[in-house]
């Protein structure tokens, strides 16, 4: 019997467990894939959810929740920097900016409106990613918006097994090893020297801690950041890792891989959840429930887990309190065990849906372990 | 529309699945999950001859399926063009003979000494090697003929369990089946040991479609007095259990019969760790389980990851009192049955499991314990650590016998 | 150049149909199209060869028009058809008095109409309904127009024609009631001339009366847009049709890798309106599901609309020109209001183009003073390459992708790995969904292609790019770079690029109102318009 069942192993359903069992409550998670890491680095933008402005159901505290995510990340080994109410510009494969408060620091860049030389390395063979078309389109860019960093693009060879093409991906995979990262700063000093900066494609390893990532930074000679690439995107990817390692450390019991068929209801009170296992189903028996099973699942439309909402959760999200308990038409709250979280929250935005799934993911855990009877401790 | 085709309309091309592939990570050239199940299949479906060598390189681990979010079964979209897939000369013969262990169980289990004897020969792992592209470097486990024997209460027409035993217990290693029966007898279980033959795994990951339905078939058709009754089925493998949990209700379409049988099977499956464990914590205990002094390492079998499950084992072994278990965690060990025995893919499958044999030997345990057949052997080929099944350790802790 | 003979508008696969006719016949002509070939109503149609049997009853002449075209090109245009066959179907609500008639009128108009038993039919389409009564095998087939339209424009270029894509006709210069030429622009390059010529061939499908008034001169083109949609995946390997009186998505073609359901009509007043209704989705699908039940849960990755350019006479009744047959209007301007020099051809079906440009083509020889006779019914548009060629494919290849690039290519395929032994990086697999690479993309982006893709939804339809799944999510960006390591765009052009590529592959993903698709858009929004931040997501689906 678990104390608190999150459903869903994106950001907001890991910030939840994580929260939850920060409490000393008994937590488990219940999901299918890596969510929206896989698409980019793992970003965090504020932009429309600070208190001033408009955006999903208002959240009390942001910045414990933020603080709370950002110790959580750092302890396991993917740290964040950043600020609430900061703007750092992040380049990105197309050549253009995508602003963030918060982004691991592996793909964390110096203010680009300051001046600067940026290195932006290219790699022989890899797809996905052509350095001087990045660096002419940054540059572009950051003249027209009065921006002094300035870039440009350099090559390098990496021995590819005698294959003509590898994919972010492989590169990562041979990464992961610390002979491969020696070679590869090796390589990258030539371009370092020139450079107050070099940024190369997400390749340096999922499994990779921050603690290698500044050893390899310091064999090359100078600061080195990472660029989300298409997916499957190395730098979200590792945060994911390292999460799910740490949520598992800290007592989180997985149960990944099986869709949930339903939440059991025995009137305004949520019992167990069923997972779509071979065979039969198998039980989750919980005492409270975090749904953030976000946009892509797996029958038919968004849905929450099998709890009848009636809703167009594509067009409109579920509906909550400020407690994120979630409502029916008549706005009485289905179920007094049952939180909700994330991108499945009706008014998700793209752009600060991370900023949303952290803040909404700590509430609804703290919220779940406290209906049970944990308390989070300050 | 049937479920092949629902299936393959979910993939969004997130390409997930690729980074949790083991022959992916061992060989980039691979071309991966994604591109052999849903990226073709919609070539195949639409009649552009889509058929490549590669399709054979699956482990058929099902890793792949657990990550997908949305639901693809893409090991089952691989499995598919494996059927479609035809071999020829050594590798087809080969591939047909690997396809029935149940069948070269009984021929082996008739003189084991003599079958064992010439098994072990240099000569004839060199004969394998040059007619038929097995790897020398493999060691067929020997063979042993004691029959397992159902309990005593059975006869009498006791409640019962039943017991599938599968390939290895009943052709190689009757002692873990034994031991099993016993552990079921010691929480006060009549055993009735099943007269199934092999699940038919090894079939379906050959590319034997007829065979494999032919193998569903008969054990179903066995079992179909036993689920009839409402006994539960308990299966010690999990890769038999994985078979009869998750491929079995998709075999028999057509036949609304063997349909109806093969998902009450599948509904009655439980794995033998899942099973212990689910009466546990019913508070039913059987009697406490003596001392261990071990040092174990647990390696949980793909298979058993994709029956979602959990890891029952390493909740059970917990609770022996001096025995000391570390979940190695490492991944797939990279011998997908008789995957590993094959010459061409010998050596990737040793590189797959280079990081289990890595940490493993960090660890350095008295014994490795896992709940398959195939991944112990890889573990002793890779390590040379002694590998078992884990009830084999549990047994001994409510027996305090030699092990 | 600023001199030729003849100048076609329109690049649809009327306009290049008669650029070829008039290669072969040795006539200099040039043809100019405003955006790219099969931009119009040739690359949003059924993609269906019709045996003409949806004719049979009610219209005997065009029904034998179909056959017999249809016969022809399976002769010359087999490059770009796949011979799927089709079947008309009737369920247990037709009227089989309806389903006797049909019958009687195909074998009148000679379409082959060979009953099967419904056991054999629901072998052959598993798919189909089992309130499936009766079914009849006919020679209906899926054609590509994209390929069509660029094969005939590929061979007329190799004769010596020319072919200007993104150049408008902005006017057609008449001097005492005589055709001078045409003043044209290239929206791209901003480049502007004038081409003086003896004829104007006005092939502007939708947008003839356009032209038209180019020229000062009128003619009524009626636009009828129809929508369809397109599956992920093929749903049935047959054509299948419902037989009872042709009314709405009643018509489910196998094409390529997808299946597409369709259609619909309503009249629109402008050739531009290319939306897909409120409502239409849902529409068609449940009239489609009455044949084939599964496509209310199969998944739809796209909606398109096309428009049918419907010729009407003047309402005096004075057509100013033969009416041809009723599938089409053959126009000469001369006829009409005396100006020499311009002749339009408006209406029909994909099915009859060559048809149409024959007759097209005779009248413009005639006129032209030039004694050829037609050619194009039994000169192939291609000449498929023998089996050692797929077989030198499959060794820098690999199996499937070899076997999809020749699907597309056909004698290409050589070209294609010629570039793949000399550098075997053009193997890359740019487009995963279809399998295309990067040396097949490099062929259509050369400035020695026959018509080059100035764009990347030139490319798409060249090559299907971003026409699978996941509709140009993830492909996009790897061809945007291929554009630009060719040196075919600046980085900035790239971006742009992709930007419309993007945005185009969206507006077809926005009409499809539920289902997978809306999640694979939601991820590309989130991609484009978070994580890279090129693209306004906007919030949910537009309606």
């Amino acid at each position: 019997m678990y104390d608190v069942l999150v459903i869903g192993g994106g950001l907001a359903g890991m910030t939840a467990a994580a929260a939850a069992a920060k409490t000393g409550a008994r937590v488990g998670l219940a999901g299918t894939g890596p969510g929206s890491f896989a698409l980019g680095s793992g970003c965090i933008d504020f932009d429309g959810l600070l208190p001033e402005g408009e955006g999903t159901p208002a959240v009390k505290c942001l910045q414990e929740a933020v603080d709370f995510f950002t110790t959580m990340t750092a302890g396991a080994g993917c740290d964040y920097r950043g600020e609430l109410t900061g703007k750092r510009m992040l380049p990105t494969i197309v050549g253009t900016y995508q602003p963030a408060s918060y982004a691991p620091s592996s793909v964390w860049v110096p203010d680009p409106a300051l001046p600067g030389t940026v290195a932006v390395v290219g790699v022989r063979g890899l797809t996905g990613f052509n350095a001087e078309f990045i660096a002419e389109r940054l540059s572009f860019q950051a003249d027209t918006l009065g921006f002094l960093t300035r870039y440009h693009a350099r090559m390098i060879e990496l021995p590819r097994g005698g294959r003509q093409s590898i994919t972010a991906y492989d590169a990562a995979v041979c990464m992961e090893m610390e002979e491969s990262r020696r070679e590869l700063a090796a390589a990258l000093q030539p371009a370092a020297e020139a450079a107050d900066l070099v940024i190369l494609p997400g390749i340096l390893g999922i499994k990779v801690t921050a603690g290698d990532l500044g050893a390899f930074g310091d064999a090359v000679g100078c600061p080195v950041c990472e660029m989300a690439t298409m997916p499957p995107s190395v730098p979200g990817l590792r945060v994911y890792h390292h999460l799910l390692e740490y949520l598992q450390k800290t007592g989180v019991e997985l149960n990944l891989g099986h869709p949930v068929r339903h939440c059991l209801l025995d009137r305004t009170y949520c019992t167990a959840v069923s997972l779509a296992t071979p065979g039969r189903d198998r039980l989750l028996p919980a005492k409270a429930v975090v749904i953030a099973t976000g946009q892509v699942v797996q029958e038919g439309e968004p849905g929450a887990a099998g709890i009848d909402l009636p809703f167009d959760l594509r067009k409109d999200g579920i509906k909550v309190n400020r407690q994120l308990q979630p409502l029916n038409k008549e706005g009485a709250v289905i179920a007094d065990n049952v939180y909700v979280a994330g991108s499945i929250l009706g008014g998700n935005n793209p752009k600060n849906g991370n900023a949303a799934a952290i803040t909404t993911g700590c509430q609804a855990g703290i919220s779940a372990a406290k209906v049970v009877g944990y308390n989070a401790k300050k | 529309m049937r479920k092949n085709e629902r299936n393959l309309d979910n993939c969004l091309k997130c390409t997930y699945c690729n980074t949790v592939c083991p022959v992916l990570k061992a060989n980039p050239i691979y071309p991966g999950p994604k591109r052999l199940g849903p990226e073709l299949e919609r070539f195949r479906k639409s009649g552009v001859d889509s058929v490549t060598d590669w399709v054979d390189y699956c482990l058929g681990c099902g890793q792949c399926n657990l990550v997908c979010p949305n639901g693809v079964q893409v090991a089952e979209l691989i499995a598919g063009a494996k059927f479609n897939h035809h071999k020829r000369g050594k590798r087809m013969m080969r591939d047909s003979l690997l396809a029935r262990p149940g069948l070269l169980g009984r021929l082996g289990t008739l003189v084991p000494p003599v079958t064992n004897a010439v098994l072990g020969l240099r000569l004839t792992s060199h004969l394998m090697s040059g007619t038929m592209d097995i790897s020398e470097n493999r060691k067929f486990p020997p063979y042993a003929a004691k029959r397992l024997s159902s309990s005593p209460g059975v006869a009498e027409g006791k409640e019962r369990l039943l017991f599938f035993p599968g390939c290895f217990a009943q052709h190689n290693k009757p002692g873990v089946g034994d031991a099993a029966i016993k552990v079921l007898e010691l929480f006060g279980y009549c055993v009735e040991v099943a007269r199934t033959g092999c699940c038919g795994l090894p079939a379906m990951a050959n590319g034997n479609a007829k065979e494999m339905q032919a193998r569903a078939r008969h054990n179903i058709l066995s079992l179909e007095k036993a689920i009839g009754g409402g006994h539960k089925i308990v299966v010690a493998c999990t890769s038999c259990g994985h078979t009869l949990k998750c491929h079995y209700p998709h075999l028999f379409e057509q036949d609304k019969h063997l349909d109806e049988l093969a998902q009450q099977v599948a509904a009655n499956t439980f794995d033998l760790g899942e099973f212990l464990l689910g009466l546990e914590s019913q508070g039913e205990s059987g009697r406490r389980p003596g001392n261990v002094e071990l040092s174990l390492a647990y390696h949980a079998p793909c298979h058993l990851k994709a029956q979602g499950i959990g890891k029952p084992w390493l909740s059970l072994l917990a609770r022996i009192p001096g025995l000391r278990v570390v979940d190695v965690n490492a991944g797939c060990c990279g011998i997908a049955g008789t995957y590993g025995f094959k010459k061409e893919k010998y050596q990737l499958s040793m590189d797959i499991g280079r990081d289990l044999f890595d940490g493993l030997k960090k660890i350095k345990p008295d014994v490795v314990v896992s709940e398959c057949a195939t991944c112990q052997m890889q573990i002793q080929d890779g390590t040379g650590f002694a590998a078992a099944h884990p009830v084999e350790i549990l047994y001994r802790a409510f027996n305090q016998t030699a092990f | 150049m600023e001199r030729t003979q003849v100048v076609v508008i329109g690049g649809g696969a009327t306009g290049t149909g008669i650029l070829r006719d008039l290669a072969l016949r040795g006539v200099p002509a040039v043809l100019f199209e405003q955006k790219d070939l099969a931009f119009g109503t040739s690359g949003r149609f059924h993609g269906l060869l019709h045996s003409g049997g949806r004719y049979a009853v009610k219209d005997g002449d065009a029904a034998r028009e179909c056959i017999e075209e249809n016969t022809i090109l399976k002769k010359v245009a087999s490059c770009c058809i796949e011979d799927t066959g089709g079947m008309f179907v009737q369920l247990d609500r037709d009227d089989p008095d309806y389903v006797e008639s049909w019958l009687r009128a195909c074998k009148q108009v000679g379409i082959p109409a060979a009953e099967l038993s419904r056991r054999e039919a629901l072998e052959m389409e598993p798919n189909l309904s089992p309130s499936l009564k009766r079914a009849f095998k006919v020679p209906d087939a899926c054609i590509d127009g994209f390929l069509l339209t660029l094969a005939n424009a590929q061979s007329a270029v190799e004769m010596g024609a020319a072919v200007k894509t993104y150049t408008r006709v902005t006017k057609i210069a008449v001097d005492s009631d005589k055709v001078q030429g045409v003043h044209y622009r290239d929206e791209i390059s901003g480049d502007e001339g004038f081409l003086g010529c003896e004829l104007v061939i006005n092939a502007g499908g939708p947008w003839a009366g356009e032209v038209a008034s180019s020229a000062g001169t009128n003619i009524r083109v009626n636009c009828d847009r129809g929508a369809l949609i397109i599956f992920n995946h093929r749903l049935t390997s047959h054509v299948v049709n419902h037989c009872r009186v042709p009314g709405d998505a009643d018509i489910l073609v196998p094409a390529g890798p997808v299946s597409i359901l369709g259609t619909t009509s309503v009249a629109v007043d402008d050739p531009w309106d290319l939306r897909v209704g409120a409502g239409e989705v849902e529409y068609i699908v449940s009239l489609g599901a009455e044949m084939v039940p599964s496509v209310t849960e199969a998944r739809i990755m796209r909606a398109f609309a096309g428009i049918r350019p419907l010729y009407s006479a003047e309402p005096n009744g004075d057509t100013g020109g033969r009416e041809i047959s009723r599938g089409f209007a053959l126009i000469d301007q001369q006829e009409l209001d005396g100006t020499e020099g311009l002749i339009s051809v408006v209406g029909g079906k994909l099915t009859t183009y060559r048809l149409m440009a024959q007759v097209t083509t005779n009248l413009a020889c005639r006129k032209l003073g030039v004694a050829k006779l037609c050619t194009t019914d039994r000169v192939p548009l291609k000449v498929l390459p023998q089996d050692s060629a797929l077989a030198e494919a499959k060794k820098v290849l690999s199996h499937p992708v070899a076997m999809s690039t020749y699907r597309r290519l056909g004698p290409g395929l050589a070209a294609v790995v010629e570039k793949v032994k000399n550098d075997p990086a053009q193997a890359e697999i740019i487009c995963e969904c279809e399998l295309i690479t990067r040396a097949e993309l490099e062929t259509y982006l050369s400035g020695t292609a026959r018509v080059p893709a100035r764009t990347l939804n030139d490319l798409s339809r060249r090559t299907r790019l971003g026409m699978g799944p996941c509709q140009g999510t993830f492909c996009g960006y790897r061809a945007m770079l291929v554009g630009y390591e060719t040196g075919k765009w600046t980085a900035d052009e790239a971006g742009e690029q992709l930007v419309s590529f993007v945005k185009n592959r969206w507006k077809g993903q926005k009409f499809v109102p539920y289902g997978k698709q809306t999640q694979q858009l939601g991820i590309s929004r989130d991609l484009y318009g978070a994580s890279l931040n090129l693209i306004e997501p906007g919030n949910g689906v537009e309606k």
